[in-house]
C-alpha cells in the first residue's frame, strides 16, 4: 500500500545527554529532563510550546510519559509511551508525524533513555518479556549476547566471513568515533586488538558487543511553518515492520527486506544515494544484515559492503554507533536518529560528513526469544540552509 | 519432563513458544506434540555475564526440533553442530539437550 506522504513536518532537534559507563547520580527522570531541555535549546521552542511528548525508556518506571509531562509542567495534547528498545526511535518518529499532520499536535518532543547500574541490566535482560522470562532465564545464558552468537556462527558460515570481517566494522566505527568527543571509547581499535579481546560467548568478543552506558537523547518534530530558524530534516520515508515471519525464520534477515521496496519508492531514492546511515548496531552481524536487507550490498556482496564501510566510503554509524560511543538502554534506538539529525544540520564537528543532505536510518529490536521482531527504517533529507 | 511444542489443529503449523492465536491461520485451537529430538544448528559458551562473577562457562545451542520450531537449550553433553539430540525439560524448566 502507498504509505501516505510526509510533508508539513519537520525534525527541528537531535541532541544527546551525554553517556557514561557509570550511572550517574539523579534518575532517569533527570537524564530524560536534561535531554528534552536541550532539545528546547536546540530547537528555539519554549517548553509551553511543546504540545505533544513520546517516551521510550526501560528504567523509567514507575513513572510513564504522563508522569514525566508533569514533572516537566508541560501540558500535552498527545502523549505516547513506547516500548520497542533499539525500534523506539523510529516508531515515535512515525507516531509524531502523523499527529502532526492529523492536527492532534503542532510541536512534540520525543525522549529516551535510561539509567543503568549493573543491577538494573541484569532485571532488563533477565524479565525483558515474559518468553525471556520463562525459557530463557533458566538457562543463565546472561542476556542476547548468546543469542546472537549464535546468529554471528550461521552468519558467518552462510556467507563464508570471518572474525577479522566483523572485526572490521568495529575497527571502522572506532574510527568514527575517535572523532566524536562523545563517545565514551575513542581509543582506536587495531584488528589485532579487536581479535584479542577476551571472548564474550564465541564467537563474539568483547568489542563485539555494546558498553552498557547511562545516558539520553531527545528530537523535536514540529509543524513546518512553525519551526524556527536553521537546518531542519525532512522525513521523505518511513516504514516499520513487526513480527513478520513471527520468530520461524532463522533470524539472518530482519522485516527491513520486506519493507525496503516501498520504503525507497516512497522517497523516491536509492540507497547510493544516501550520503550516511545509522543502522542499530547491537552487533556488527545485525549491521550487516539490516545493510544487506535494505540494499546496501548489490548482489548479496558483503565484503564489498564491508570494504566500503571501513574505509569510510560509505559513512556508516558516524558517531562510532553504540559499538563505541554506548548503548544507553532505549536511547538506543535514538541515537542513530539523533547523529543523522547532527550530519544533516552540518554540527558533527571533526566527523562531519561533507555536503550531508540525505541519510537512512534504521531500527532493530526486541528480542522476543531467538532475534529481534522489530524493525523500521527512515529517509531523511536536509532542508534549507544546508550542511558545511 | 518432556518438552512440548503447539500444533495448530487448523493448518498444523508448530509454534514454540505457545501463542494465543496460529500466526499462518489465526486457529485458536491447539494440541501439544512431544518435542524429544532435534539437530544442533548453532552453538556457543557463554563466557562472561552481567553479575555472574566466576561462575563458570554456560554452553547453549541452537536446535531445529524435528517438530518444527528452534529452541534454544543447555547443552549437556559435547556436541556439535549436525548432531542430533534429545529435549528435555528438567526441574528448574531449563530446556536441556544431550546426545541421543
Amino acid at each position: 500500500m502507498q504509505s501516505r506522504e510526509f510533508s508539513g513536518v519537520m525534525v527541528c532537534a537531535g541532541v544527546e545527554v551525554p553517556y557514561r559507563r557509570q550511572a550517574p547520580e539523579g534518575t532517569t527522570g533527570d537524564l530524560l529532563a536534561q535531554a528534552f531541555r536541550m532539545a528546547l535549546a536546540q530547537s528555539g521552542f519554549a517548553a509551553k510550546e511543546i504540545d505533544g511528548l513520546g517516551v521510550a525508556s526501560f528504567t523509567l518506571s514507575p513513572d510513564h510519559a504522563i508522569d514525566l509531562a508533569w514533572r516537566l509542567g508541560l501540558s500535552p495534547r498527545w502523549c505516547m509511551d513506547d516500548c520497542h528498545g533499539g525500534a523506539s526511535g523510529i516508531n515515535l518518529l512515525q507516531h509524531a508525524v502523523r499527529a502532526i499532520q492529523c492536527g492532534d499536535a503542532n510541536v512534540i518532543a520525543l525522549v529516551s533513555g535510561d539509567r543503568f547500574q549493573p543491577s538494573d541490566f541484569k532485571q532488563l535482560v533477565d524479565h525483558y518479556n515474559l518468553t525471556t522470562r520463562v525459557w530463557l532465564r533458566p538457562l543463565e545464558s546472561g542476556g542476547p549476547n548468546a543469542l546472537f552468537a549464535m546468529l554471528t556462527q550461521q552468519h558467518a558460515q552462510r556467507y563464508g566471513l570471518s572474525r577479522t570481517d566483523y572485526g572490521a566494522l568495529c575497527v571502522a566505527q572506532r574510527g568514527w568515533a575517535s572523532r566524536n568527543p562523545q563517545a565514551v571509547y575513542r581509543t582506536p581499535l587495531s584488528i589485532d586488538a579487536y581479535l584479542d579481546a577476551p571472548l564474550v560467548a564465541d564467537p563474539l568478543g568483547r568489542f563485539d558487543c555494546v558498553p552498557v552506558v547511562s545516558g539520553a537523547n531527545a528530537i523535536v518534530v514540529a509543524r513546518t511553518d512553525l519551526a524556527k530558524h536553521g537546518t531542519r530534516v525532512a522525513v521523505r520515508a518511513l516504514r516499520c515492520a513487526y513480527n513478520v515471519d513471527h520468530q520461524m525464520g532463522d533470524g539472518l534477515q530482519t522485516s527491513l527486506v520486506t519493507l525496503a521496496p516501498a520504503l525507497w519508492r516512497d522517497a523516491d531514492m536509492t540507497p547510493d544515494q544516501m550520503d550516511l546511515v545509522s543502522v542499530y548496531d547491537d552487533y556488527p552481524v545485525m549491521a550487516l544484515v539490516q545493510l544487506a536487507d535494505l540494499g546496501f550490498a548489490p548482489d548479496a556482496d558483503l565484503r564489498a559492503l564491508i570494504s566500503r564501510i571501513s574505509s569510510h566510503e560509505l559513512p556508516v554509524n558516524t558517531s562510532g554507533g553504540q559499538l563505541s560511543a554506548g548503548q544507553a538502554g532505549a536511547a538506543g534506538g535514538m541515537h542513530g536518529l539523533v547523529e543523522a539529525v547532527t550530519q544533516l544540520r552540518g554540527e558533527a564537528g571533526e566527523r562531519q560528513v561533507r555536503d550531508a543532505t540525505r541519510a537512512l536510518v534504521s531500527g532493530y529490536g526486541m528480542v522476543e526469544y531467538r532475534y529481534g521482531m522489530c524493525a523500521n527504517a527512515v529517509v531523511l533529507e536536509a532542508v534549507g540552509g544546508g550542511s558545511q | 519432563m518432556s518438552l512440548t511444542v503447539s500444533s495448530c489443529i487448523r493448518c498444523g503449523t508448530t509454534v514454540f513458544p505457545a501463542r494465543y492465536l496460529c500466526p499462518v491461520c489465526g486457529g485458536a485451537e491447539w494440541s501439544e506434540i512431544e518435542a524429544a529430538r532435534g539437530t544442533v544448528t548453532a552453538l556457543t559458551v557463554v563466557r562472561h555475564r552481567v553479575g555472574a562473577h566466576n561462575s563458570g562457562d554456560v554452553h547453549l545451542a541452537s536446535v531445529a526440533m524435528q517438530a518444527g520450531p528452534t529452541v534454544i537449550a543447555c547443552l549437556k553433553s559435547v556436541a556439535e553442530k549436525g548432531d542430533t539430540v534429545c529435549l528435555a525439560l528438567d526441574e528448574q524448566h531449563r530446556i536441556v539437550a544431550s546426545r541421543s
